[in-house]
Order: structure tokens, then C-alpha cells, then sequence
């Protein structure tokens, strides 16, 4: 993308004023997006996003400046802005220059095909026509199908002054699609997606009709439903985007961001027991082809499998640069943004909760009054105080150790490190799915998972009579 | 920022080519420069400053849209793009029937108003503060925060930050239009600390002059962010049930902005809004009266004219609980033979959409003290949380975990958390019972008064 003379002195430009660490990010992303309303096209949106970002280090203080401006004297000036944003106390000049380059080595992890220009647009068109007419067969009750298709393609180059230059191409694609019906003046809405770290050629594998089928048969489900009960309760939530829950509850909680700054309650736990024996938590770059992992993290860095929780005991936080600076914990190859609006900060790739021993069946019949929470909505959290909530999609009342009836409006709250400790079942069948999470880094793919797990108490938001 | 004349120099060649190509042209482009700086423990966390340029083109060919946007203004770039988007509107045309194309043929905005008064939202005080005094304030802003009391245990999430930004908005119909826009903002959220126990709270500012920003602004900011925190202290779960409830005027303003999309002319054209068959019929309590207001004093969304190019003025969406408008851009007010309310709103790098200024929900001639004293029992709801988890927008139905306080006879009995309120959004709407005098602070653009619900589902311990 750029060569290593020109990196070089945007680098040693960023060092000029006594900085210890500089680092230059360079981005150039091709992303798509096309959905179809009312059963036509409706949204054909392409862009191209492309600029740097220098960051340099005076201590554990963090300067980030950002240019499209990709000429060498526009990279240059970016540089000498980020190093004159020198903090007063941070000491005198004492310049460095930068160590000459050693490319991080890494085998790609991931099988690549044919990207998003390359791929024929009638067949994205029927793609997302074939989505739009399955929902609406499925259901004389669907108003609105609206399908979409996003690719995008990042190709990126990180480089510091400690001699770090890595080079990557991340493809990711997911098909999305949302419904909404209506019977007898009532309405609900429900949505199914998948998405992959991949190319364009991997909608040839997808079963569009059943995404469509999904969504639709969810949101039958639960149009006539009655609400859910609300108070505290034992919850079983299944596996796959279940997942959410760790991710919220706990996984923000174990981010460098959070730990360093003494906004987490997972703060002096490392090496402690924090969960149940039968909880062991893992946040994983290296799965092939899998919608959170890397080649190589935004810092250059190769990027690996993370054991966070192994039987209960905190074993790893998810750490990044800054972050291992600051906290003395190594990095874990999880240094993670948006694009080269944000400076990279630890975040989490596919992380998920690994298999355990008991049968969905099992745990459901345990239960004399609670929710199963077979299908999860997003979430959110204050990593400063664990407390977390999350919207149920798809909810169903235990009663009797058995399924009695399916209900809406179900919300989930509590505190992480309380819901952790109250994981006294972990399921056979991992599963994981792909989503988004937003923090300080910006928007980024990452995966969630879990096998199903029965919690022994959660106050379930549903409706007060 | 953006060099004017080479760019409309460039629009001219490329609506050239759009000619030759039977194609209509909207070139929308967003200039600015951001800085923003965060200080943890008296060092600077985070100094983040940048430079952006993205212009969006927006092609009709035979009535359809196509879309692309670059990150580059070179000439090159943009006839890329152009032609990008121009492909993009061939994509959109297929499976179209001759019957739809009629109904849904799209039209570039064309306008011979007058231009209003500027708003002046731009002025040039960003540039006459220097940046040891922007970080000084950043760490002001953290320091006075941590000091307000000696239970607040850290100020985790903070930020000074201050913007330029700039938006012109060409099109082949001879539309010019251009808005700068200045703006300081930021925020202190911190923790308190009692024992085992830890809450969290947090106060915003914005102002459009750096100047504004003087010491005695950001003390208050720091205390009211402490103030919040520490009155959560001793918080406990209520007991599940149904209670009356007034909702903190900022809570209300958030709400607002998280059902705005329901007043959109697309999202009844889409079918996606729970209103949609309810033009001129009540959907709320006669004491709720919202507008579209761009000419706030102070606002935060104020604007001269919208995406398209078309002059901003006030809408009245509900007057008296009596649904009486919605909101409209050139597109969906022809598809769907409704008043042009001037609501497009686009960035460089999105589609065509509608959207409010600000929205005001206006306030009423009761102090919120009396709508807490109007119940002997209420609940204050001080925060609520996960708008996007907790809220479905197909049903209209929410259920948000919550924080606030137990009011008896007047009085505050204690602190709440851990409780999660639901409803729906008509059952809300319908049984706003009162609405108070006070507004929420101007730092985003919804406002709206405290609101008593007459009645709420409360799930709690």
C-alpha cells in the first residue's frame, strides 16, 4: 500500500518530539450494501473508505490523528500533529528513530474467493429476491420484507517504530434479513442473519429461503403470545447467540480498556475464582473463516486463542498495546478498530463459552418456574458497575420442567460477575454466530457463542400484573 | 475546509457525463476536523484528532437511485464514484414493472426559495483556544468530577471535544446549498463507591462557542455528574408490580429519539410504523404536543435547510394527543401526496432518509416536585438503559433495565436499580398524565419535560 521509505519518515516524523512508540494505519475498504423493500431494489449504496491514522505513545498517554490525505506530505503532517500534541509532562525531546522492518510472518487462516465487484449482481439480486418471496409465502401475514446484502473488503497495513509492518485482507459477507407481519391490529417484527469472514462466492452456500423461514416463523410465534412474567427466576438461555450474554455480562469487563482505568469489576480477580467449576471461557482470532477472527490484529500483531476463564478461575484479560503498558498483562493479539478512525483499543474476536456436559433437556427439566431464552436480541453493559441488560427474541415459559408457552417482551438484567457465579449448567453443543459490537473502537464484526447453560437466577423484565 | 470552487468546477464536468448518460446528479459533501481528548487519573487517555473529506453521490436514471461515496475530492475519484453510482442505479431498476416504476419514479429536489437567515452555527472560536488550554480542560473536566466527593472512586469515561464541520449539498437542478457548523462538547461519567456497593452517572454539555465554556461551566457539569452518582447509593429492587411513573425529562428526551422513526412518511410507506393508519386520529394524551423545530435557540440540530437542499422549517407532528403530520422529503411527500416538511436527511455515506431538526415534545405549566406528588407512590425514572436491546420496534413495545427512585407523598424515600420498566409505546404515549415545565438540557436534538405515566409494568426483585 505504501512503501517502507515513505513509512519510515511519517514514522520518524512522529518521533521528532520525544515520543517512545509511533505507529502508522493505513486502510483502504471497498463495502457494499444492497436491500430490497416493497419487493424491488431499493438500496444499492457502495463506498470506498481511505485514510491513515498515526498514533504515537509519551508514556500512558495516547495521541491519534487521522488523514485521508495518503500523499507522503500529507502523512507527514499527520505525523508531526500527533507529535506535537506532546503532553507538558511527559519530559524532554530524546528523539528516536524507527527500527527498520521485519514483516510479522503469519500463514493466512482464512480461504478467500471471489470479492465483492467480482461477483456477478444479478445473482445478489436474486439472492435477496429469493429471501423476499420465501417470507412471503411462508405467511399471508407478512406487510414488509426487507433483505439485505453487506460485503466489505479491508486491506490494511500496520507498521511501528518498533520495527513491526504487517499487511492484511479481511473479507466479510452477511445476509440479513427483517419481517414484519401483521394479524387481527396486532403487529411484530423479527429478523434472522449470517455472516462469515469470507468472500462474496460463500452466498453460493447460504439456504436464503431458510433465513427468510426463520425470521418469519419467529415472528409468528410470537404475534399472538402473551407476555412474559417478570421477577427473578431461573433462565436457561441456548447456545449460539446466547452468547451475547458472556459478551456483555463479562467479556467487556475483561478488556484492558476497562481493567486499566479501574472501570471493571474484574479488576484484581486475575487468578481468582470467579465462576463455577463447569464455566471455562475462551476468546479465540484463529478459527478459519470465522466472522470475529484475524490474520493479524490491528497493531500488527499475529493474532491467537485466548483461554479468559479456564474451571471457574480468571486465567487472561483481553489485552492490547496500550493496554499491556498500562497493566503489565501480555498482549493477546486483540488490539481491534472500526477502520482508521480509531485508535485501537482490546476488544474481543469470537468469544464463547466452551462445551460442558449436560443436555438442554436436562436443564429444562430441573426447573419448576423460570424462562428459556432460546433466542437472543443485543445488549448492552457498563463494564464500571457489570451491570448488563438484553432484549429476548425469541422466549418460551418453563413450567413443570416442561416448555408451556411461548412469550414476548422478555428483557434480561442483572450484574456480570453475579450471573457468572450463577452458571450451574453448561450444555454439549457449542454453537456460535456472528454479530457487531460497538465500543471505544468503533463498530466491529465479532463472534458470540455458547453451548445452552442454565443460570439459577435473573430478573426477567417481562410484564407486572 | 472544502476548497468550493474547484469542487463545483468537478460537479460540472461529471453533470456532463451525467447528461450524456439520460442521469440526474446529487453530490452531497461532509468536511470536518474533530479533536477529542479524555484524561484517566490526570493523564491524558485519549487524544484523538482528525480530518475528514467524504463526498456521497446520489444518481436517478429513469427515476431510480443509485449511491456511492469516496473519501477522496480528487476529480478522478469522484467521476469514479459517480460512475459507481450510476451502476448502482441500473442494479436498483431491475425487477421493476412499468406499474411501479410510475408510482415509485424518484425526482431530484428543484427549488426558487429564498434562502433564510443563517443561523450562524459556525463560528470561529475553536481556533482561539490554544491546545494546552483544550487539555487543560480535559483534565478539569475529570479532576473536578473525582473531587466533587470523596466516595467517587474514579471518573472512567470522559471527554472535551470540539468540532468544524461543513455540508454543501449540489444537484444538476441548480441546488446549492452550504452549512458550517461549530460545536464543544463533552461529558464526566463516574463511579461512587460505598462499600461492595458502585454507581455509576454521568452529565453532558454542549455549546456551539468555546468561549462559552468557562470554568463555572464545567464545575457544574462535575457536580451534577457526582450528584447523580451518589444519590444511586443505597439503591434497591422494587417490588414487582404496576406504579405510576414520571419520567426524568433527559430519559424522556432519549425516548423521543429512539421512537422519532415512527414520524416518518417512509417508514409508513414501508409499513414499518406503528402509526401508520392514524393520520388526524389521537395517539396520545391531549397534554402532548411535538414539533420539528429547526430554529431552537441554542439547538443542537438546528439547520438552514436539509439533505437535499430544501429550506428547513417547523412541523407540528401531534398537537393535542391528534396525530397531524408527518415528516417528508421531496421523495416520499410526491409518492405519497404529502406537504414537503423539508425532513431529508442524508450523510455522504448513507442513502436518502427522513428525519428531524429537533424534536421538541413542549413542556407544560407543572413543576415536576407536583407531578411526584401527584401519585402518593411513584416511581422516578432517572435512567433507563439499552434502547437497542430493549425496544422492538415492530410492535412498539419496550422493556428498559432501569434506575431511579421511590417517591411517597412528595417525598424521596430511597434510591431503585435493578428493575426493568415496560410498556408499550401508545400505552405510554395515551397515559401521559402530566408534563412538566422543565426541559431537558440542550445536548442533543430531542427535548422534552419530565412526563407522568399514569401507570407502568415494574419488574423488580
Amino acid at each position: 500500500m505504501l512503501s517502507q521509505g515513505i513509512v519510515k519518515k511519517v514514522l520518524d516524523a512522529a518521533l521528532e518530539r520525544g515520543a517512545q512508540f509511533a505507529e502508522l494505519f493505513v486502510e483502504d475498504t471497498y463495502q457494499s450494501e444492497l436491500t430490497v423493500v416493497d419487493s424491488k431494489p431499493a438500496k444499492a449504496l457502495v463506498g470506498r473508505l481511505k485514510g491513515a491514522g498515526v498514533r504515537v505513545f509519551y508514556g500512558n498517554e495516547q495521541v491519534y490523528v487521522t488523514t485521508n490525505d495518503l500523499s507522503e506530505a500529507g502523512l507527514v503532517k499527520a505525523a508531526r500533529t500527533a507529535a506535537a500534541a506532546k503532553p507538558q509532562a511527559s519530559g524532554g525531546v530524546t528523539r528516536k528513530e524507527s527500527k527498520s522492518f521485519t514483516p510479522t510472518a503469519f500463514d493466512e487462516l482464512h480461504d478467500y474467493g471471489t470479492r465483492p465487484w467480482e461477483y456477478d449482481r444479478d445473482k445478489k439480486f436474486r439472492h435477496l429476491m429469493t429471501m423476499d418471496s420465501a417470507a412471503r409465502e411462508r405467511s399471508s401475514m407478512v406487510t414488509q420484507v426487507a433483505p439485505a446484502l453487506v460485503e466489505k473488503t479491508q486491506r490494511i497495513l500496520v507498521a511501528n517504530s518498533q520495527g513491526v509492518w504487517a499487511e492484511d485482507e479481511r473479507n466479510y459477507v452477511r445476509a440479513v434479513v427483517t419481517v414484519s407481519l401483521e394479524d387481527q391490529g396486532e403487529r411484530e417484527s423479527a429478523g434472522s442473519r449470517i455472516g462469515t469472514l469470507g468472500t462474496s462466492d460463500w452466498f453460493e452456500s447460504v439456504d436464503f429461503e431458510d433465513l427468510a423461514f426463520s425470521a418469519v416463523d419467529r415472528a409468528k410465534l410470537l404475534i399472538h403470545a402473551d407476555y412474559a412474567p417478570a421477577g427473578e427466576m431461573p433462565v436457561v438461555i441456548d447456545n449460539g447467540f446466547g452468547g451475547v450474554i458472556f459478551h456483555e455480562a463479562c467479556g467487556h469487563g475483561l478488556e484492558t480498556t476497562a481493567v486499566a482505568k479501574n472501570a471493571s469489576v474484574f479488576c484484581e480477580k486475575m487468578g481468582t475464582k470467579i465462576a463455577d467449576d463447569c464455566v471455562t471461557a475462551i476468546d479465540d482470532g484463529t478459527i478459519a473463516n470465522t466472522w470475529g477472527s484475524l490474520n493479524v490484529d490491528d497493531e500488527g500483531m499475529k493474532t491467537k486463542k485466548t483461554v479468559l476463564i479456564e474451571n471457574g478461575v480468571l486465567k487472561s484479560y483481553i489485552v492490547d498495546g496500550m493496554g499491556s503498558q498500562q497493566t503489565g498483562f501480555e498482549r493477546t493479539g486483540s488490539g481491534r478498530r472500526q477502520s482508521y478512525k480509531y485508535a485501537p483499543a482490546s476488544r474481543m474476536r469470537n468469544t464463547f463459552i466452551a462445551a460442558g456436559n449436560d443436555t438442554l433437556e436436562d436443564m429444562i427439566k430441573d426447573i419448576d418456574f423460570g424462562l428459556y431464552a432460546k433466542e437472543m436480541g443485543g445488549g448492552s453493559v457498563s463494564p464500571g458497575t457489570g451491570d448488563y441488560n438484553f432484549g429476548v427474541t425469541e422466549a418460551w415459559v418453563i413450567k413443570d420442567g416442561k416448555l408451556l408457552k411461548p412469550v414476548k417482551g422478555a428483557t434480561l438484567i442483572g450484574r456480570g460477575i453475579e450471573t457468572l457465579g450463577r452458571i450451574k449448567k453448561v450444555g454439549r453443543e457449542l454453537r456460535l454466530q456472528d454479530g457487531m459490537c460497538g465500543s471505544v473502537s468503533g463498530s466491529i464484526p465479532t463472534t458470540v457463542g455458547q453451548p445452552a447453560i442454565q443460570v439459577s437466577k435473573i430478573l426477567v423484565g417481562g410484564r407486572a400484573t | 475546509m472544502i476548497d468550493a470552487q474547484t469542487l463545483e468546477s468537478n460537479f460540472s464536468a461529471i453533470e456532463d457525463l451525467a447528461k450524456k448518460d439520460g442521469a440526474e446528479l446529487e453530490l452531497l459533501v461532509e468536511a470536518g476536523e474533530s479533536l477529542q481528548l479524555s484524561s484517566i487519573h490526570g493523564k491524558l487517555d485519549k487524544f484523538d484528532s482528525s480530518h475528514s473529506n467524504v463526498a456521497g453521490f446520489r444518481v436517478v436514471l429513469n427515476g431510480v437511485e443509485g449511491y456511492c461515496w469516496t473519501e477522496s475530492l480528487e476529480a478522478s475519484d469522484l467521476q469514479a464514484a459517480y460512475k459507481e453510482a450510476l451502476e448502482n442505479a441500473r442494479f436498483a431498476a431491475r425487477g421493476r414493472s412499468s406499474e411501479s416504476s410510475k408510482i415509485d419514479t424518484v425526482k431530484l429536489y428543484s427549488s426558487t426559495h429564498k434562502a433564510p437567515e443563517d443561523q450562524k452555527l459556525f463560528n470561529d472560536s475553536l481556533g482561539k483556544v490554544s491546545i494546552d488550554e483544550k487539555i487543560a480542560r480535559a483534565h478539569r473536566i475529570e479532576e473536578r468530577t473525582q473531587k466533587a466527593d470523596e466516595r467517587i472512586s474514579s471518573v472512567p469515561y470522559n471527554q472535551y471535544a470540539e468540532s468544524e464541520s461543513e455540508f454543501l449539498v449540489l444537484n444538476s437542478k441548480g441546488i446549492r446549498a452550504r452549512q458550517r457548523r461549530t460545536s464543544v462538547s463533552g461529558y464526566a461519567y463516574c463511579l461512587a463507591k460505598q462499600a461492595d456497593e458502585s454507581r455509576m452517572a454521568g452529565e453532558s454539555f454542549f455549546v456551539r462557542n468555546s468561549s462559552d465554556l468557562a470554568d463555572s461551566y464545567i464545575d457544574d457539569v462535575a457536580q451534577a455528574a457526582a450528584a447523580k452518582a451518589l444519590a444511586k447509593l443505597g439503591a434497591v429492587s422494587p417490588e414487582t408490580g404496576r406504579y405510576p411513573v414520571v419520567i426524568n425529562c433527559r430519559v424522556a428526551a432519549q425516548l423521543l429519539g429512539v421512537i422519532g422513526d415512527y414520524f416518518s412518511a417512509k417508514s409508513v410507506a414501508q409499513k414499518t410504523s406503528i402509526f401508520s393508519e392514524d393520520m388526524d386520529k389521537p395517539i396520545a394524551s391531549p397534554l402532548v404536543n411535538l414539533r420539528d423545530d429547526p430554529n431552537v435557540e441554542n439547538g443542537v440540530g438546528n439547520r438552514t435547510f436539509d439533505a437535499e437542499g430544501a429550506y428547513s422549517k417547523r412541523t407540528d407532528v401531534i398537537e393535542k394527543g391528534v396525530l397531524k403530520s408527518w415528516l417528508t422529503n421531496s421523495v416520499y411527500a410526491a409518492k405519497l401526496k404529502l406537504p414537503h416538511t423539508a425532513s431529508a436527511v442524508r450523510s455522504a455515506k448513507s442513502e436518502l432518509g427522513i428525519g428531524p431538526s429537533n424534536w421538541v415534545l413542549e413542556p407544560g405549566r407543572t413543576s415536576v416536585e407536583e407531578l411526584l406528588a401527584r401519585y402518593p407512590r411513584v416511581i422516578y425514572i432517572t435512567d433507563f438503559t439499552g434502547y437497542h436491546s430493549g425496544f422492538r420496534a415492530g410492535s412498539g413495545e419496550f422493556g428498559f433495565q432501569s434506575e431511579g427512585e421511590l417517591w411517597e407523598n412528595g417525598r424521596r424515600v430511597k434510591a431503585l436499580c435493578n428493575f426493568v420498566v415496560a410498556g408499550s409505546i401508545r400505552e405510554l404515549l395515551m397515559g401521559v398524565e402530566g408534563v412538566s415545565s422543565r426541559m431537558s438540557k440542550k445536548i442533543s436534538n430531542t427535548l422534552a419535560p419530565d412526563l407522568l405515566i399514569g401507570s407502568l409494568s415494574v419488574a423488580g426483585a
